[in-house]
């Protein structure tokens, strides 16, 4: 796989096959921000679209001498925004995905439903964080960014993060303990996985 | 909440979030209609590109004619200047058809 200091020149220079295996680099990823963000499959790939559009058209901007990553998700992230600010953050359940998760070849029915249970608490906990918060936490949970790479896709202070991850964390705790739905044994077995 | 909690909710909620998404990916059907664009709008600024050279070729043709019209329609003041290819020639128009004028 090329490295990104390789494929920028190629794509300033036009070349449209360099530009296709950034996409394929770096398409999975950020398709999974677009949607742990929105819950949106349909506005994911718009997102994902969009996104690289937007990436080609100010392609001359970037050094190449850097990863993309964190200028990529940048452009998934502000698309996010927009579109959770036009849909008014009316978001859509993923239940499929939880029948997934929660059926594991091991479990009793009694546990996978514990189990169930206490994803789609902490699901719907994380659906009703504020958009800056759910950000943060899809970026730092999901793809693993530390707190200054978070602040420079955000192009906020590393203070700002810290807040808005500790906020979070401090919300997703307290929905778990005080939904009645989540037992101990359902968090540990979840755990245990 | 003590340290181990904490972390008992790290692990979980990166849990959750990766289990959501994990074997999701975007369908094959994205990059088609970004190569699309890309091309549609390659080949739309192509033809901008065309317009705007033959634009900028009729504007320079039209100016010329216009300054050449100028220097015919202007009273000579020099007795050299017997015809008009002469006096284009001397405010600068000196084309190979012009010179074969005056020569021949």
């Amino acid at each position: 796989m090329l490295d990104d200091g390789e494929l920028v020149p190629r794509i300033q220079e036009g070349d449209l096959d360099a530009f296709e295996i950034l996409y394929h680099k770096y398409k999975d990823q950020l398709y999974r921000t677009a949607l742990a963000i929105t819950r949106d499959r349909g506005a994911s790939e718009e997102i994902l679209q969009d996104c690289f559009l937007r990436a080609h058209a100010h392609i001359d901007r970037v050094d190449g001498c850097s990863s993309l990553r964190p200028w990529l998700h940048r452009i998934i992230v502000n698309l996010s925004y927009n579109w959770a600010a036009k849909r008014r953050l009316r978001l859509i359940s993923l239940e499929d995905v939880y029948d997934r998760v929660v059926m594991g070849p091991r479990s009793s029915p009694e546990r996978a439903f514990e189990r169930e249970e206490l994803i789609q608490v902490l699901d719907a906990a994380i659906r009703c964080l504020s958009m800056p918060q759910r950000v943060v936490v899809v970026l730092f949970y999901l793809q693993g960014f530390s707190l200054a790479e978070i602040a420079h896709v955000l192009d906020c202070p590393v203070g700002t993060v810290k807040s808005r991850l500790h906020n979070a964390r401090k919300a997703l705790r307290k929905r778990l303990i005080c939904d009645s739905r989540v037992s101990s044994e359902a968090a540990y077995e979840l755990l245990s996985l | 909440m003590n340290r181990s909690k904490r972390d008992d909710l790290d692990i979980l909620v990166e849990r959750v979030l990766r289990d959501l998404v994990s074997d999701q990916a975007p369908p094959d059907r994205v990059w088609a209609s970004i190569r699309l664009e890309l091309q549609e709008g390659r080949r739309s600024q192509t033809k901008f590109e065309l317009l705007r050279l033959l634009g900028t070729e009729i504007v320079a043709l039209g100016a010329d004619i216009v300054a050449g019209v100028g220097i015919m329609l202007t009273p000579s003041v020099c007795s050299c200047e017997e015809g008009w290819t002469e006096r284009l020639v001397l405010a600068g128009h000196s084309s190979p058809a012009l010179l074969h004028c005056i020569h021949h």
